[in-house]
């Protein structure tokens, strides 16, 4: 079975009337049907995360960076009151000895496991005592470093180091509680800041603490503690490289909320996985969107299959027209599926009815048409028979040669009018007639008429048709030509052929007439009427003649052609 | 006709995917470089900063890479400065088909690398005499240290017409430490100097007290006090020595020239002596905005182990951008670099992958480095 063609039909427009193909408008439809269900899909998916998931966790989010801000707040400030106190102490200890300093500061920091050690740095910048006792640090003066020269009564935290000591990351508490007495300087283990702020968080809050260079102070992978790793440039934004507070960023695969501790240059950080955030709101969303796809699919399948149908009876629609156009009725045949199509269909079947119906009308009238023709013509050559005939009888009354001759002549070409009209009512078609089976004819009458059993005849060349107003006068032409032969070239019985070539040369039609007789002398041939009958028809076709009379007699006629099918077009239409 | 089979729609639709094809394709590409270096402890100021100077310059690769273009990650490890943790380090670098790492940053841990071929090691700063000239895996930044150990001898003997020394050296990182004493010896001795006493300590090992190994090295009274060691103990050290004989001469080793020597040694270090390869000292614009850039991203100030690791940084993005892949790829092709372009100088790989610089002496004054012509 053949595909339905249906580029043929479109190749079948016109360019300028061609417009876009129901094709494209359905391809176009189905994928917006598909696309844009699944476009709103994703973007009410993410307008419900913003609008009724975000703010609902931006606010929770804020709450507990908050929380774990003022905690670690007050974590770090019961750090500085810790140091103060043991600062305090110093007060009304009588012996500064360094032996009796360590044992204090051994007491002291046993009641505070969030210290790894404790030491204290006299006036001058001195460390006196330490506990653990690190040896390689007291006695030498630290009088250079900020920690050994804390304000009165305001205790100093330090960026965040390496313990000489221990090697672990601390931030260093310095308090003086008097100008000129000594200093207690605390290690605050950073790992124990890390276990309470992560302690202080809910499940699947990770919490950070970094130092105001973006330092990380606490975290609970403490090796990032331990390695110091630097975060600002991940919080900062300007080039500033300062950190900026965010109430919901993104660091990794997080969402990060933070808070700064303005009273320690530091900032707390949360931080709660995307994932874990977002697993039921994509959960819910990919069922959401996955019934809707499917959904659509269907929908899109269906309309899919419809249009299919549809378009294969637009197809058919289109074969039955051609077929209609081809003159084939009856092959309009199709059962469309929808309605509209079916008034459609029936008012083209309407229509081939109707065109049948016209058709065989205008037959009608055409044939009867032709009948009518060909009635005409046959009176008209049983006419100009009569006057022939006549004109024989009159001929048979005569004693005068040149007279009998004479009506011989004119007996002869009423006769190639006679047979004009003979072919065309014998043909199909009035209009045109075929010139080498039109000349075959006449000749065989004028050869039968001058009773020339010794002269034998040949007709060849292309196959010309022309109009009758035409033939006629070149029938007439070869009428007078032939004759002029039979008459003249073969006298007392001699044998010879006359030969009639039909070519054509360009847009040339040439017709050559010739004898094989002795020819004839030229000062002659200007007498006879036949002769001067041929000029005038060949000057009345526009055309021209050449007379060769070497080896017999031959008349070269070449008339100019127009059209295809005919010549002097011009001329019939004048008609 | 088969062009009508796809309508215009069809062919819109067509051209959008080519599209999203073509943006996939744009999409950023990475690579990772891997670092080795001590990150964790009292000696992890080379590592950190080096990791860091490290990162600054991949994230200005990075910042710089055009649309498509290639972007790196740094994959750092802490080797924990013990062969257990490098190997473990190698490992998980192998296990990420990694095939270049920055580090180590010790020589003794660089010395491990002579038996490892699955990567490529561009260390910044091991720099002893017994790792030069070696056909191996390891390529480094930095000159051997032994001329510098020889100019400080000299510098000290002439200079400051020392005549006896004693010498403190960390014996965790010995293959360091024994190249650089035995160059400064040498180099003494010529000059007429004499060593009194050597002490080595393990910078490992918990409770180690400076102050009976320094009365023991002081007790003869030398002129000068040589101490190879990090740059923490350094500090430590030599505020120790200064309290115990204040009219001391100090020498250090460049491995404690590190922002934890004049952060943790104060005032107490001036007049120390350096023998050092780049020049901290140096104003060129270049030099000042890498400093200015690390500390705006750090909040501190870069060391040696900074500005190299950052140029090892770039050598590597270069490589790895131009292609190498494979660890024997990228030796290639870095030895194959007819000059490197440094933060503070040109130089050019030997055949055996190292440098040679020069060993300029700079001396401690008021929390800075002075260069002493």
């Amino acid at each position: 079975m053949m595909r339905p063609d249906s580029d043929s039909h479109a190749a079948a427009i016109p360019r300028s009337l061609r417009g876009p193909s129901l094709r494209s408008y359905i391809f176009v439809l189905v994928a917006l049907a598909v696309m844009a269900p699944l476009a709103v899909d994703i973007v009410l998916g993410d307008l419900m995360a913003t609008s009724f998931f975000q703010s609902e966790f931006v606010a929770r989010g804020n709450a507990v960076v908050r929380g774990i801000a003022e905690s670690s707040a007050s974590f770090l400030r019961a750090a500085e009151i810790f140091v103060d106190a043991v600062d305090s102490d110093e007060l009304i200890l009588r012996d500064h000895s360094p032996e009796s300093l360590r044992a204090h500061l051994q007491e002291e920091l046993a009641l505070n496991p969030n210290f790894e050690s404790l030491a204290c740095i006299d006036a001058r910048g001195v460390q006196v005592a330490s506990f653990p006792p690190d040896p390689n640090a007291d006695g030498l003066n630290f009088a250079d470093r900020d920690y050994a020269t804390p304000p009165v009564g305001r205790p100093l935290l330090s960026d965040a180091a390496i313990s000489l000591s221990s090697g672990h990351p601390v931030v260093k508490i310095a308090s003086r509680l008097r100008p000129r007495g000594l200093v207690t300087v605390g290690d605050l283990d950073l790992s124990r800041l890390s276990d309470f702020a992560a302690a202080s968080a809910g499940p699947g809050w990770t919490i950070s603490i970094v130092d105001q260079g973006g330092t990380v102070v606490a975290d609970p992978d403490i090796r990032r503690v331990q390695q110091r790793v630097n975060i600002a440039n991940e919080l900062a934004s300007g080039p500033s490289q300062q950190i900026s507070p965010v109430s919901l960023g993104r660091l990794g695969s997080d969402y990060v909320f933070s808070e700064s501790l303005p009273e320690f240059g530091w900032h707390v950080l949360a931080a709660y996985d995307r994932t874990a955030y977002l697993g039921p709101l994509n959960r819910a969303l990919l069922l959401f969107v996955g019934s809707a796809l499917a959904a659509i699919l269907l929908i899109g399948a269906v309309a899919l299959a419809m249009a299919r149908r549809m378009l294969a009876d637009f197809d058919a629609l289109g074969r039955g027209v051609q077929a209609i156009r081809d003159r084939r009725y009856g092959e309009v045949n199709l059962e469309p599926t929808f309605d509209e199509l079916r008034v459609l269909i029936a008012e083209v079947r309407g229509m081939e009815a109707a065109v049948e119906e016209r058709e065989a009308q205008l037959t009608d009238m055409v044939r009867q048409r032709d009948t009518l023709l060909r009635e005409v013509h046959h009176r008209v050559k049983n006419n100009m028979q009569i006057v022939s005939s006549l004109l024989s009888l009159q001929k048979a009354s005569l004693k005068d040669e040149e007279a009998a001759a004479a009506l011989t002549e004119s007996s002869s070409r009423i006769q190639a009018l006679a047979l004009t009209h003979e072919i065309l009512y014998r043909g199909e078609q009035f209009s045109r007639l075929d010139l080498g089976d039109y000349l075959r004819e006449l000749c065989s009458y004028l050869f039968s008429a001058y009773d020339a059993p010794a002269v034998s005849f040949s007709l060849g060349g292309a196959r010309i048709t022309l109009d009758p107003d035409r033939a006629i006068p070149l029938g007439l032409i070869v009428t007078e030509i032939v004759s002029n032969s039979l008459k003249h070239a073969f006298r007392g019985g001699r044998t010879g052929t006359v030969t009639i070539e039909l070519t054509e040369e360009g847009e040339d039609i040439h017709i050559r007439v010739a004898d094989d007789g002795p020819g004839f002398a030229p000062a002659a041939e200007n007498r006879t009427l036949g002769l001067l009958l041929v000029d005038t028809l060949v000057d009345q076709l526009q055309g021209t003649l050449l007379r060769s009379t070497e080896a017999g007699t031959a008349y070269d006629i070449r008339l100019k052609r127009v059209g295809p099918d005919g010549w002097n077009r011009s001329a019939r239409r004048d008609d | 006709m088969r062009a009508r089979f796809l309508p215009p729609a069809a062919r819109a639709t067509a051209i959008a995917v080519a599209v999203l094809f073509l943006a996939a394709a744009c999409a950023p590409r990475s690579d990772e470089i891997g670092f080795i270096g001590d990150l964790t402890g009292k000696q992890s100021e080379l590592g950190v900063s080096g990791r860091n100077g490290a990162l600054l310059r991949l994230e200005e690769e990075n910042a710089r890479a055009r649309v498509g273009g290639l972007r790196f990650r740094l994959v750092a490890e802490d080797d924990a400065n013990s062969p257990d943790g490098f190997h473990a380090a190698v490992q998980d670098l192998v296990a990420r088909k990694i095939g270049a790492v920055i580090g180590p940053y010790t020589s003794a841990i660089a010395s491990l690398t002579a038996a490892e071929t699955r990567l490529l090691f561009l260390s910044p700063t091991a720099s002893a005499e017994s790792l030069s000239g070696k056909d191996d895996m390891l390529l480094r930044l930095t000159g051997s240290s032994s001329g510098g150990a020889r100019a400080l001898a000299a510098k000290a003997a002439s200079t400051y017409a020392a005549r006896s020394a004693s010498i403190l050296f960390d014996s965790t990182n010995g293959i360091y430490a024994d190249d650089f004493m035995k160059a400064f010896e040498t180099s003494f001795a010529q000059a007429g100097g004499r060593v009194l006493a050597r002490e080595s300590y393990e910078s490992s090992a918990q409770n180690v007290a400076f102050t009976p190994i320094l009365q023991r090295l002081l007790s003869a009274h030398p002129s000068l006090l040589l101490v190879i060691a990090n740059g923490s103990d350094t500090a430590l050290v030599i505020r120790r020595a200064k309290q115990l004989m204040p009219q001391l001469l100090t020498v250090a080793a460049g491995w404690a020239a590190t922002t934890d020597f004049l952060k943790y040694g104060g005032s107490a270090m001036d007049g120390t002596l350096f023998e050092e390869q780049f020049d901290p000292a140096s104003t060129s614009p270049a030099y000042v905005a890498f400093v200015d850039a690390y500390r705006k991203r750090f909040g501190s100030a870069p060391s040696f182990s900074s500005l190299y690791s950052y140029d090892a940084a770039g050598i590597l993005v270069a490589a790895l951008s131009a292609g190498a892949k494979s660890p024997q790829e990228i030796k290639k092709r870095l030895l194959a670099m007819p000059r490197v372009e440094g933060l503070q100088s040109e130089f050019r790989f030997t055949a055996t992958g190292d440098v040679e610089r020069d060993n300029p002496i700079f001396v401690v004054r008021g929390q800075g480095y002075e260069a002493l012509r």
